[in-house]
Order: C-alpha cells, then sequence, then structure tokens
C-alpha cells in the first residue's frame, strides 16, 4: 500500500512532466483510435454499400446458369426455394431474379447490359433499390413494359423519366426477342460498381419476354446478421436439386479481401502509435529513475528489496498508463460517436474516393471489442515500456547510488 | 560497559581494494574492529583515509575483498544482494550525510516505511512513530514534507528513521556535515540522549570536532588502517 502511495506521489512531485506524457498518451490514443474509428466506418460503409447493393449475403442460382446465363437455367425448384426463405427466421429479406444479357439500346447509343426482372418490394427490401430511385419511381403504377436504369447508364443513352429504350434478349426457345420498354425512374448506381449496364423491370413482364414463367434464376438473399451468413450458406446447399449456393465471401473475393486486410491496417496503425508511446514512456521513466538515483539508493540501503524497487516502477508507469489510456479512449469515444451521428464531408475529395468504391461520408465506428482491445494494448505498452527504466533501477549499487549527485 | 559481552560488529582483517585505472587502490587496508553494544564511536581521519569505506563494508553496504565482517553474529560475507538488504532493513540503521529522506513521504511516513517493509501492525507503526518523533523533538512535525523542514530537522528524522527498525546499531556517516554548529549539537544531545537512555549503539564517521569531543571511543584511520584507537 506504501508502495503504491509513493509510486502515485512520485508521478506528482514532477506535475509538469507527468502531465505532459499524460498529455501526449491522451493524443496517441485519441488520434490513434480515432483513425481506427474512421477506417473501421469506412470499411464498414463500403462493405455494408457492397453487400447490400450488389452482392447481398447469399446468392443461389440455377445449376450452371452463371456459365452461358442460358434463360432454360433456372432454379431447380424456385417456389419451394421462396417459401422455405420466407419461413427461415434467419433471412431478413430476399428477391427472386430473372436475368437475361442483351442489348439496350435508345435513339442514341446500343450497349450490352443486364436485364434484370424483380419484384419491386422485395428488390428494395434486399438491395434498397426503391430508396436508391432519384428520379421518377420503382414502378409505382401497374402499368406494363416500364424499366428502372442506372444515372450513368441514363446519361449515356441520353435518356430520361417517361423516354423509351429498346431491349432485345434472347428467350427461353433461344431466339432473340425485342421489346420497348417506358423508363419509369432512374437509381443512383454504386459509385464504384462494376461497369456495365444493369436495367430492372418488373419480373411478370419479363419473364413473359423470355417464357420462363414462374420459374427464376437467381434469389438474393439477405440475412439478418453477418454471423449466420456461413451457415445459412451451408443450409441450403445441396438442398434444391443441386443449385448453386454462395455466400459473400465466395461471390466476391474482393469483398473478402477489404474484410481481411482491415485487421491488418487496424494493427499496423495501433503498432505505430503504440511505438511512438513506448519510447515517450521509456523517455519519461528513465529521466524520473536517474533524478532519482541517490532516493532509490536509499531505499535499497534501509531494506527496500531490488524486487519492490521493481514494482514501484512498474506502478508509477502503469499509473500515468491508467490515466492517460482511459482518459485518450475516452476522448476517441466522444469524437468518434460525434462524427458517427453526423459523418464527416469528404466530398472535396469524391473523385478519387469513388474510384476505390469508398463513400464521400464517413461516419467513424467501434464496437467495444475495439476500445477494450486498445486498452489492453496501451497498458501492455505501458508495461513494457516501464521494463527498462525499472531494471535499470534495480541494477544500482546502493552505496554508489547514495553517493551520485 | 561490560567486557563480557559480545561484540555487535566485528571485523577481522578487512581489506577493500577498488580499481583506478591500472592502479589499485586499497582503501581500507587489514582492519580488526570490534565495537560493543552501547559504544558511542567516531570513525575519524583525514579525507581519504578509508573512513566511509569501512563504514559502507559494516553496514553491508559493500563486500570486502578480503577479510570478514560479522554483525549481530552474522557473517556478511555470506549473505547473498537479497539476504543482505533484509539484514540491513533489520538490523542496521543509516544516518547519511545528505539526510536522504524520500520526499514524497511526510516526517512520519518516512520513519513509519521501515516498519511498513519489516510487516510490522498498523497500531505498532503509529505507536513507535509516535514514540521516535518525540524522541526527536518533532511530535508536531510528523505531518511535514523533507522540504519543509529545515536541514537540523532533516537529520532527526534520518535519526528516527535509523531507529524505526529497531537495529542493533546505528551507522551515520558525516551526520552534521551539513549542520550550522547550533544544530548539529542539538543533534548530537538527541544521539547522545538515545545512546545513554536506550543503550543505542551509535558508529560515525566524521572530521567534526564537535562529534569528535563527544564521542567516548575514537579509532583513526590512516591510510586505510587503524592509526589509534582510544576509549
Amino acid at each position: 500500500m506504501m508502495l503504491l502511495s509513493i509510486a502515485y506521489r512520485n508521478i506528482w512531485r514532477n506535475p509538469v512532466r507527468s502531465l505532459v506524457v499524460i498529455g501526449s498518451m491522451v493524443l496517441g490514443i485519441w488520434g490513434g483510435t480515432f483513425i481506427v474509428g474512421f477506417f473501421s466506418g469506412m470499411t464498414q460503409q463500403q462493405l455494408e454499400d457492397m453487400l447490400r447493393q450488389e452482392v447481398s449475403h447469399v446468392q443461389i442460382h440455377g445449376q450452371g446458369f452463371l456459365d452461358q446465363f442460358d434463360p432454360t437455367d433456372t432454379l431447380h425448384a424456385t417456389g419451394a426455394l421462396t417459401a422455405a426463405l420466407a419461413l427461415d427466421e434467419r433471412v431478413e429479406s430476399f428477391s427472386a431474379r430473372l436475368v437475361g444479357v442483351g442489348l439496350i439500346a435508345s435513339a442514341r447509343l446500343t450497349t450490352g447490359g443486364m436485364v434484370v426482372g424483380i419484384d419491386a418490394d422485395a428488390e428494395s427490401a434486399v438491395t434498397q433499390l426503391g430508396d436508391r430511385v432519384v428520379e421518377g419511381d420503382l414502378f409505382a403504377t401497374d402499368r406494363p413494359n416500364q424499366v428502372v436504369i442506372g444515372t450513368r447508364l441514363a446519361e449515356r443513352l441520353h435518356v430520361g423519366v417517361k423516354n423509351k429504350i429498346v431491349v432485345t434478349l434472347p428467350n427461353r426457345e433461344g431466339e432473340m426477342v425485342s421489346t420497348a420498354l417506358r423508363v419509369a425512374g432512374i437509381y443512383r448506381e454504386r459509385a464504384a460498381a462494376k461497369a456495365g449496364a444493369r436495367i430492372y423491370m418488373p419480373a411478370r413482364d419479363l419473364a413473359g419476354l423470355m417464357g420462363v414463367g414462374a420459374a427464376r434464376h437467381e434469389v438474393a438473399v439477405f440475412a439478418r446478421d453477418l454471423s449466420v451468413v456461413q451457415g445459412l450458406a451451408a443450409d441450403y446447399a445441396g438442398q434444391f436439386g443441386g443449385d448453386l449456393v454462395r455466400p459473400w465471401n465466395a461471390i466476391s473475393p474482393e469483398l473478402r479481401l477489404i474484410s481481411e486486410s482491415y485487421d491488418q491496417y487496424v494493427l499496423i496503425i495501433i503498432a505505430i502509435i503504440l511505438l511512438a508511446l513506448l519510447f515517450g514512456i521509456v523517455n519519461t521513466m528513465l529521466m524520473a529513475v536517474l533524478e532519482r538515483t541517490r532516493e532509490l539508493g536509499v531505499l535499497m540501503a534501509v531494506g527496500l528489496t531490488r524486487v519492490k524497487v521493481f514494482w514501484m516502477i512498474l506502478l508509477e508507469t502503469v499509473m500515468i498508463g491508467s490515466i492517460g489510456g482511459p482518459l485518450g479512449l475516452l476522448v476517441a469515444w466522444g469524437t468518434i460517436e460525434w462524427t458517427g451521428v453526423h459523418g464527416i464531408d469528404l466530398s472535396r475529395y469524391a473523385e478519387s474516393l469513388e474510384a476505390y468504391g469508398l463513400s464521400t461520408h464517413v461516419y467513424p465506428t467501434l464496437d467495444t471489442g475495439g476500445y477494450v482491445e486498445i486498452l489492453i494494448m496501451v497498458v501492455a505498452a505501458s508495461l513494457i515500456a516501464a521494463l527498462f527504466p525499472a531494471l535499470h533501477a534495480i541494477r544500482l549499487k546502493p552505496m554508489d547510488a547514495i553517493r551520485s549527485q | 560497559m561490560n567486557s563480557n559481552q559480545q561484540p555487535v560488529i566485528t571485523t577481522r582483517g578487512i581489506s577493500r581494494t577498488y580499481q583506478q585505472g591500472p592502479v589499485d587502490v586499497r582503501a581500507v587496508d587489514g582492519v580488526d574492529l570490534s565495537i560493543l553494544p552501547g559504544e558511542f564511536t567516531a570513525l575519524v581521519g583525514p579525507s581519504g583515509s578509508g573512513k566511509t569505506t569501512l563504514l559502507n563494508l559494516i553496514g553491508g553496504l559493500d563486500r570486502p575483498t578480503a577479510g570478514e565482517v560479522v554483525i549481530d553474529g552474522t557473517r556478511l560475507n555470506d549473505l547473498d544482494e537479497n539476504a543482505l538488504i533484509q539484514f540491513r532493513l533489520h538490523h542496521i540503521g543509516f544516518v547519511f550525510q545528505a539526510y536522504n529522506l524520500i520526499p514524497v513521504l511526510s516526517a512520519a511516513e518516512n520513519i513509519e516505511f521501515i516498519m511498513l517493509l519489516q510487516k510490522a501492525s498498523a497500531k505498532e507503526r503509529r505507536t513507535r512513530t509516535q514514540q521516535l518523533l518525540k524522541d526527536v523533538g518533532l511530535e508536531k512535525l510528523g505531518h511535514a514534507r523533507p522540504t519543509q523542514l529545515s536541514g537540523g530537522q532533516q537529520q532527526r528524522v534520518a535519526v528516527a528513521r535509523a531507529l524505526a527498525s529497531k537495529p542493533a546499531f546505528v551507522l551515520a556517516d558525516e551526520p552534521t556535515a551539513n549542520l550550522d554548529s547550533h544544530t548539529a549539537e542539538s543533534l548530537l544531545d538527541v544521539m547522545e540522549q538515545l545512546n545513554r537512555d536506550e543503550g543505542m549503539t551509535f558508529v560515525f564517521s566524521t572530521h567534526d570536532p564537535r562529534v569528535i569531543a563527544r564521542a567516548r571511543r575514537v579509532v583513526t584511520l590512516v591510510d586505510g588502517r587503524i592509526d589509534s584507537d582510544e576509549a
């Protein structure tokens, strides 16, 4: 107890120095934690955007469909599959789609693209397509032959809402069929969405055009929680006549890379900050020990064992860490929470951010586990930093230390 | 003093040689010395005569290159570093020239600290600290930090700290060197009284004629050897 008291008082015998080191710890931890939160928010947003708008959690395709996009390669039992998904509590939403590859033409341009037949409500539940419609609507009326196209395609085709485009694609019989569609809405494409047009029309219209009836080519599933996705995919694989069931990480290796590399980036950032912190603490504590050489000599002369001297120095360091660490984390938490709500506007870098598929508004976030991990690492770094000064202290010879100036 | 008493300090042929560049310097050279309980002894001699080195050897702060030191029946040569620290804690009190109190502790805490290391009970610590502060005439300054005390007061606290562990003897290295005449006399009064009333053994290294005048035995060292030993 007395050691604790001495250690505590030693910290405050040079308050300016202690406050400087605590201040630098607070700043370092604040900056580091905030960067981790910023990066975490950016990565999570990127992942969520891609999962939400493109990949979804699980995709199920008819066997062989992805090889040729043959209209006849529909799901083995669309009705049974969708019924099972509707009853599955792990599933938040799903969208059964028809997919055709064909030509999309306006008076100005003809381009290749993917024509996706959807149920508007189901699709909006999975990909939030309805929310992303920036002009017009997503099949608000029951009028036949409507289409919703992306902003970039609309620009290239030079069409707007209510204009017509012509779609040509193969039907079930292998014949090319065409139809004129009126643009009902224009949706905002994800900034870094893969090149290539993707247009949406009501599934019943496309089914009629392709002649596939009630069958569908793919089902996109969004789970309630990312943690259940792998189990969900495994459960459906092989259950429905050999349909291809893939979780998000199998669909998009790019996403898996983002997710995996995030941990490494975070580790690198934290390691750099802790290294700086470590040297700062070593410097301060070594100064504190050198200044007290005579005093340490006296303590050892009158009966304080080397083990206790070692603990005393360690305690002083841990106390500094215990003040600076949580304070830094508290400030970081406040900053992350505030910016997490209000966002950080990076629109001035929009062009380069969008090229990497990143949003121009970042909402930093860090879960409790993240804070705990950083706190543990700070305490560990403080302890490691204390070792050198503490070892220096216990190597002192009382007789020489007492005579030192 | 009873001549049948066992010495509290015995040195047999102790030497301490230091390497200074290519030269071996023999700071203490074959010293035989016995100190009986209750003595009030001054080690005197010119600078470089080996007083402080001898004191360090007796106090277990340094190890002899030859000979042996026996304190209270224990041969210090046989103790390792940790055992030596424990031995110092329980058997030897130190008073240093520069007081060397722990600046972050109050006067009372400086005294209590030693008993805490000895694992004395809280009650015993409190009682003994108050008694020691009273013995050195500082009962009202227990709460003061060393920086709030004069040099003489600090040295009194140092004496009280040295006595806190109930040691076999107190070693005082030039205890009055930093004190003015009046303060030095007053400190010597305190130590003399403790010696007289409680039979505490004191061994000083000193130049100070005031200390020498009060000592009941004066051991003079010259070139690391005992030149004279007068009681």
